[in-house]
């Protein structure tokens, strides 16, 4: 994922990377790091629920209840943005309305 | 300092801390910190609440060591209630009755209680926040906003996420907490997991109950069929034991339709029920570790065979203290 995160300029994909890098970190009980990867995430796709939910978990987890609240009400107070997150498993499709557009105006005479 | 010397010196501080508490005109606050532990208890004994308890017909362990408490009863606290419910997989028939059922629910809370509802499909949304609200008013709210909201659903549902954005969200320290979510079996794409959902909960003041209405799919057909493909989170078979599990941790429990009231009203009333005739124990807890964490046991002392619910623990985290 640090390779992906390196390399690529997809924002949908860094994000993803980053939140997997997360989970990862998660996995192997290194909470600090997870937390600095979800805010990573987070600096790519500001309010994106799905890297703030795993943040604002981690927070709690760690006795940080306060902001950890703070985080998830301010998070859901607001409509939900585009989270990458929920679009993974979409592949392409989510090139589909510029693409469509692209095309539309390529056919135009 | 000897042992006896700074037992003595938490004796003291200890019963310092519940006169001054008795003697203030402040609200008292009910949330765990490693030197003020609160355990919400339900009594039962056939079935029905049992009234009228006081501190001394309990006896409580804190990781085997008994505690002193003081008792206060749930009725007399006011209550912040969740309530998240589904869109997902749900029947567009399930979400009309959550519609006209929330209101009838919310009629059934008191002046001072508070009300928040969540919607979970493939994320989380707040619908409104915690507030006071009249019954009549939370359909318009509902209406309003399924008419705002841009969700997809495709079929995808994010209960964990829903669960835990539930127990973190804020609430207020003199108030206790109640989520009663309406669950019907599947997670397909979550952020989190049962893992965290039960970190969470061996962690929050809340207590959840968890309707689960029947699967959507038979479990014969999911036998054959295995974990459908489109599933992000590795959770292709929902498992109602987590959610029992993580339930349970926090002192409430998850029922099948029809054990705990046929219709999610009927399901919330037998909760708020429940809840209200309840009890807060509250201790400090002495001759035990602070950090990590601390199993309860909680028992009436009272002759008779009493069913006794209470949150299965609590976890001290270095920074709370």
């Amino acid at each position: 994922v640090r390779f992906a995160i390196a390399l690529s300029s997809d924002p949908c994909i860094v994000f993803v990377a980053h939140v997997y890098e997360g989970l990862a970190l998660d996995t192997l009980g290194r909470s600090t790091e997870a937390m600095a990867a979800y805010e990573s995430a987070l600096r790519v796709v500001p309010g994106a629920r799905s890297a703030a939910l795993l943040l604002a978990e981690n927070l709690f987890t760690a006795g940080r209840h306060e902001q950890s609240a703070a985080l998830l009400g301010k998070t859901l107070s607001v409509p939900a943005s585009h989270d990458p997150w929920l679009e993974l498993s979409a592949g392409d499709y989510r090139f589909w309305a510029s693409n469509l557009q692209q095309l539309r105006e390529t056919v135009r005479p | 300092m000897t042992f006896l010397a700074r037992a003595i010196v938490l004796a003291v501080f200890a019963l310092s801390a519940i006169s001054l508490a008795a003697q203030s005109q402040t609200p008292p606050t009910f949330r765990t910190r490693a030197d003020a532990v609160t355990v919400n208890v339900s009594v039962q004994r056939g079935n029905r609440p049992v009234e009228g308890l006081n501190a001394s017909d309990f006896t409580l362990l804190d990781n085997g060591v008994p505690q002193t408490v003081v008792t206060t009863s749930m009725g007399e606290i006011p209550l912040d209630a969740t309530l998240v419910y589904g869109v997902g997989l749900w029947s567009s028939g399930n979400v009309r009755q959550f519609r006209t059922d929330a209101g009838r629910m919310a009629s059934l809370l008191g002046p001072t209680d508070r009300l928040r509802v969540l919607e979970y499909g493939p994320r989380v949304l707040e619908v409104f926040p915690l507030q006071p609200i009249r019954g009549e008013l939370v359909s318009a709210h509902l209406d309003q906003f399924r008419a705002s909201a841009t969700s997809i659903t495709g079929g995808w549902t994010a209960l964990y996420d829903a669960l835990v954005a539930a127990l973190i969200l804020p609430t207020s320290p003199e108030r206790r907490q109640l989520v009663v979510a309406f669950y019907d079996g599947y997670d397909t794409i979550s952020v989190t997991s049962p893992a965290r959902l039960q970190a969470v909960a061996a962690r929050t003041e809340a207590v959840l109950h968890v309707q689960l209405f029947q699967r959507t799919v038979p479990t014969i057909v999911r036998g054959v069929l295995g974990p459908f493909p489109f599933y992000l989170n590795g959770l292709s078979d929902p498992d109602e034991d987590q959610i029992v599990t993580v339930a349970q941790t926090t002192g409430g429990g998850a029922y099948g339709a029809g054990l705990l009231g046929r219709s999610m009203v009927e399901f919330f009333t037998n909760v708020l029920t429940d809840y209200r005739r309840g009890y807060v124990l509250q201790y400090t807890p002495s001759a035990v570790a602070s950090e990590g964490w601390h199993e309860i046991d909680v028992k009436v002392t009272k002759p008779g065979k009493y069913d006794v619910r209470a949150r299965r623990g609590y976890f001290v985290d270095a920074v709370s203290r």
